[in-house]
């Protein structure tokens, strides 16, 4: 076979594969549209959608909640360890404590020597350990303390209520 | 991007991101598109609207951030793909666990109602790698160009032809197998020389 002849007949082949290109690409599209035009023709209904029941305002508002929480409970486990450390729920009394600590610790600074940190935490740690102490010989002769298992005395309304309880199971 | 079926693509509708009436304007133009997508790869119709839905969930709660830098159908269909993708991905897994179950038992022949109604077209799509089928459905049927499946997809637009042909490739050698010979690219020059 000459090259004329072998390049013609390329040339042939690849119109025919052009051909059948287009024809399968003919068929392609027919059996897609025949297949999925029935399901693509159906009207959507949003009212019926899963993403309906996501509230975003509500997401929102959560997020926010959870960021709100955060803060109080760090609020409240800092209060905690400010009023064990002063022995008193009073900021007012944690306040002078600590100051007075600050003054005491500067005082008993050695010249040369810098920071008062160590020295204030050793107080909030020496303050804090005998409050644990006194709440909880407060505890054990106190109702609710018994109660609630802690060392807070609790409300004056809970221990009103619960003295009778508690002296009743004091008795044998 | 709306387009006919089969048709040109046409700029889609200005979607105002965060916007609920929006978003819910988007699913009724688009759900039924993306429904259709989601058939030509998934199994079942059932595990396509499945997929569909979630599909809508997701794009729903990054909805306010959405950019209009895209066509939102392009947006909606990567996400698409993507569940699918995962959705395929927990099908094999279950099916392979099926199977060590039935390790040693009796073969169950299949099941008439599951093999009624199929399409050797679709059957064979479901058969592609998710991103060939994708592709196919989104330059035969919806029209797409490979630079909008580009888009769609995430993936350079060569990626994309060579997925296409690819994906032909193999759709013409799995109908070949069922009869639709007619329709078959002659492959090689077999005869030449």
């Amino acid at each position: 076979m000459d090259t004329q002849t072998f390049l013609l007949m390329k040339d042939q082949r690849a119109s025919g594969d052009k051909v059948m290109t287009a024809k399968f690409d003919q068929w392609l599209e027919d059996e897609l549209s025949r297949t999925l035009t029935p399901i693509v023709g159906e009207p959507a209904r949003p009212g019926q959608a899963r993403y309906q029941k996501i509230d975003t305002g509500h997401l929102w508002i959560g997020r926010k909640a959870v960021i709100g929480l955060a803060i109080a409970t760090m609020a409240v486990v800092g209060s905690g360890v400010l009023a064990a450390a002063s022995g008193s729920v009073n900021p007012q009394v944690w306040g002078q404590q600590v100051m007075n600590a600050v003054e005491t610790c500067k005082t008993e600074l050695q010249p040369g020597r810098h920071g008062i940190g160590a020295c204030v935490s050793a107080f909030a740690r020496r303050n804090g350990q005998q409050t644990q102490t006194q709440h909880a010989a407060n505890g054990a002769n106190g109702a609710a303390g018994v109660k609630h298992g802690g060392n807070h005395p609790g409300p004056p309304w809970l221990r009103q209520q619960a003295s009778p309880a508690a002296s009743a199971t004091a008795t044998p | 991007m709306a387009t006919g079926s089969l048709g040109q693509p046409v700029p889609g509708p200005a979607y105002r991101p965060g916007s609920r009436e929006d978003f819910d304007q988007l699913y009724r133009d688009s759900y039924p598109r993306i429904l259709g997508t989601l058939v030509g790869l998934l199994r079942d119709r059932a595990s396509a609207e499945d997929c569909a839905q979630e599909t809508f969930v997701r794009a729903f709660g990054s909805w306010p951030s959405w950019k209009p830098t895209a066509p939102a159908e392009a947006w909606l269909h990567r996400i698409a793909l993507n569940i699918a993708i995962s959705y395929r991905r927990r099908e094999r897994l279950r099916e392979v666990g099926e199977l060590l179950r039935r390790l040693g038992r009796p073969t169950p022949g299949a099941d008439p109602a599951d093999l009624a109604g199929r399409d050797d077209l679709i059957n064979a799509l479901r058969r592609l790698p998710p991103a060939q089928a994708a592709a196919i459905v989104l330059r035969h049927y919806h029209g797409y160009s490979n630079r909008e499946i580009a888009l769609a997809l995430g993936a350079p637009e060569r990626t994309v032809a060579s997925r296409i042909a690819a994906a032909k490739r193999r759709l013409q050698k799995e109908i070949g197998t069922r009869g639709h010979s007619d329709v078959l690219i002659d492959e090689g020059p077999k005869g030449i020389g």
